[in-house]
């Protein structure tokens, strides 16, 4: 059975950095938005977050809140070391890249976990994802997903 | 397209040590392994190893030893010019024989070795990426460790699913590469894994990240492998018959700033990123892939393999799978590939194996000699910038 309530992370993992780059991300997150770097000149997004703009250059960015929905662009399972045998609905837990709509520019992808895909059939590329945040420390979460109905 | 180095640097020398599994070798460390290979090298280029007056090396990490120490263990005249490559890892080496070429024809050296050595006695390049951090994640991988992206077969993994996903490639194409390298490292007696596999062995073996298995990925190694660059006129006096540096490319494609498929076209994410590389190195010798006669593939998984070949054009894009299934890549198939059995099966030293193998393909010294075999090419393989491509002719 799945507990709902359960997600499909990776156990053990290390939190994610927070200095001035990378803060905004993740305590958006942790207010249940996704939150992208946009270039204050060109208006393109990038993610990772960088220092400057890929695409002009410029060292002006702010934060953006992107809309959360997007497409599962590619995938893989990794069985994870922290997991009893039949603990979990599984022992792998997935990272998939997804590429978030509403960006501006070139392609913007994330890397992630799909929380509600547990077994080889429940994700294809392909597949439709939307916002699922998940806080992993005192006002620091990460932007999940959770699987949204069609393939598109 | 302009191609200044055409011909005008050799390999004169290649040298390697003993190849064994991860750890093995810990006891002679990766700066005596080095100082060994470079030995084998001049010996084998009929020079002294003294006259050695240049260094260049890529894949920064423990295991390299700079040439501070290494010029402590040999008994180097004049140290001129040492270099290692910025960025790029692994996929680095088209750099640094980039490197060795422009220094010896611009006068800076006379004498440039091209020196990979490792030791994994007291580090693992196969572990975890999510211990050890304690000054805060590397910006390259901040975003994907949290997530769980910690080993390094899923950077070839992501782009394995793209491409079963697009094209239909499977488990049973990935298999084959596996079963090929085995075969070619069969009749190499330099090769840490000399034993064939069957596609029951291949499927059966652990899952590393889905959907790459243990038999998918390149073994962790120790040993060390040298390359000796110097002029052509110099290469003329010695001892063996000159490889020619007929050109390189250290291009990637658009946007490819990262292997983690964050940025680049989509078009890029079922690649290894060596499109720009094959058009520039293509155009700057006038070859094509018909021309090579023996291809050496950095094969960090079976399925980088793959892309590679596509990249370079070897195939359709999307076909790579059953070309191999067809036997593309055997010695009588369109392009004998990885004839050593490269990273997979031969040895992992990130490709300065690879480039050691072409030199003897094309002098006609190889254990599963291409007859006659006048141009190869070297191919790095999915990695971070630069990444590239070096072509030898002899």
């Amino acid at each position: 059975m799945r507990p709902p309530e359960v997600h499909n992370r990776p156990g053990g993992m290390p939190l994610p950095n927070t200095d001035a780059r990378e803060a905004g991300m993740w305590s958006a997150a942790a207010e249940g938005r996704l939150d992208v770097q946009n270039c204050d000149r060109c208006q393109h997004h990038r993610n990772p977050p960088s220092d400057g703009c890929p695409n002009c250059g410029s060292l002006d960015w702010s934060w953006k809140t992107l809309p959360g929905t997007g497409v599962v662009m590619t995938y893989v399972w990794i069985a994870d070391p922290t997991r009893q045998p039949g603990e979990w609905p599984s022992p792998n837990y997935n990272v998939a890249v997804v590429e978030l709509d509403g960006a501006t520019g070139g392609p913007t992808r994330i890397v992630t976990n799909i929380l509600d895909a547990w077994l080889p059939e429940d994700l294809q590329v392909g597949q439709r994802v939307e916002l699922a945040c998940v806080t992993v420390a005192e006002g620091v979460g990460v932007p999940c997903f959770k699987r949204a109905g069609r393939i598109g | 397209m302009d191609n200044h180095l055409r011909d005008k640097a050799c390999i004169v020398g290649i040298g390697q040590t003993l190849y064994t599994k991860r750890g093995a070798l810990h006891e002679i460390g990766a700066l005596k392994l080095a100082v060994q290979a470079i030995n084998a090298a001049a010996a084998d280029a009929g020079i002294d190893v003294a006259d050695i007056d240049g260094f260049t090396s890529f894949c920064q990490d423990v295991s390299t030893r700079p040439p501070y120490d290494l010029t402590m263990a040999l008994p180097t005249r004049n140290l001129r010019y040492s270099s290692i490559v910025w960025g790029g890892g692994g996929s680095g080496l088209p750099t640094a024989v980039t490197d060795a070429a422009m220094a010896v024809t611009s006068g800076q050296a006379d004498f440039v070795v091209v020196v990979r050595s490792i030791s994994q006695g007291a580090f693992r390049m196969g572990g975890s990426w999510a211990d050890g951090y304690k000054d805060g994640l590397p910006l390259n991988t901040a975003h994907a460790i949290p997530m769980g992206f910690v080993v390094a077969p899923a950077i070839y993994a992501m782009r394995a699913r793209r491409h079963m996903a697009e094209y239909g490639t499977t488990e049973e194409h990935f298999a084959q590469v596996a079963i090929h390298s085995r075969e070619m490292a069969a009749t190499n007696p330099k090769a840490v894994m000399r034993r064939t596999l069957t596609v029951e062995e291949h499927h059966a073996s652990r899952m590393i990240a889905d959907p790459l298995r243990m038999f998918d990925c390149c073994m962790e190694n120790d040993g060390a492998a040298a390359l000796i660059v110097t002029t052509a006129e110099r290469a003329k006096d010695l001892a063996k018959t000159p490889v020619y540096i007929h050109g390189t490319s250290t291009k990637s494609v658009h946007r490819w700033s990262n292997p983690i498929a964050y940025r680049e076209d989509t078009e890029y994410l079922a690649s290894s990123g060596h499109a720009a590389a094959a058009e520039e190195l293509y155009g700057k010798t006038g070859l094509g892939p018909d021309d090579v006669d023996v291809a050496l593939l950095y094969d960090g998984t079976t399925a980088g393999l793959l892309l590679v070949l596509e990249d370079w054009g070897f195939c359709e894009r999307g076909e790579s799978g059953p070309f191999v299934a067809s036997g593309g890549i055997k010695m009588d198939g369109r392009i004998p590939t990885n004839t050593h059995g490269g990273n997979l099966a031969e040895v992992y030293l990130q490709g300065a194996n690879h480039l050691v193998e072409a030199v003897r393909q094309l002098r006609g010294e190889a254990c599963n000699q291409v007859p006659d075999a006048e141009i190869a090419l070297y191919s790095s393989g999915v990695g971070y910038p630069p990444l590239g491509g070096v072509m030898l002719r002899r």
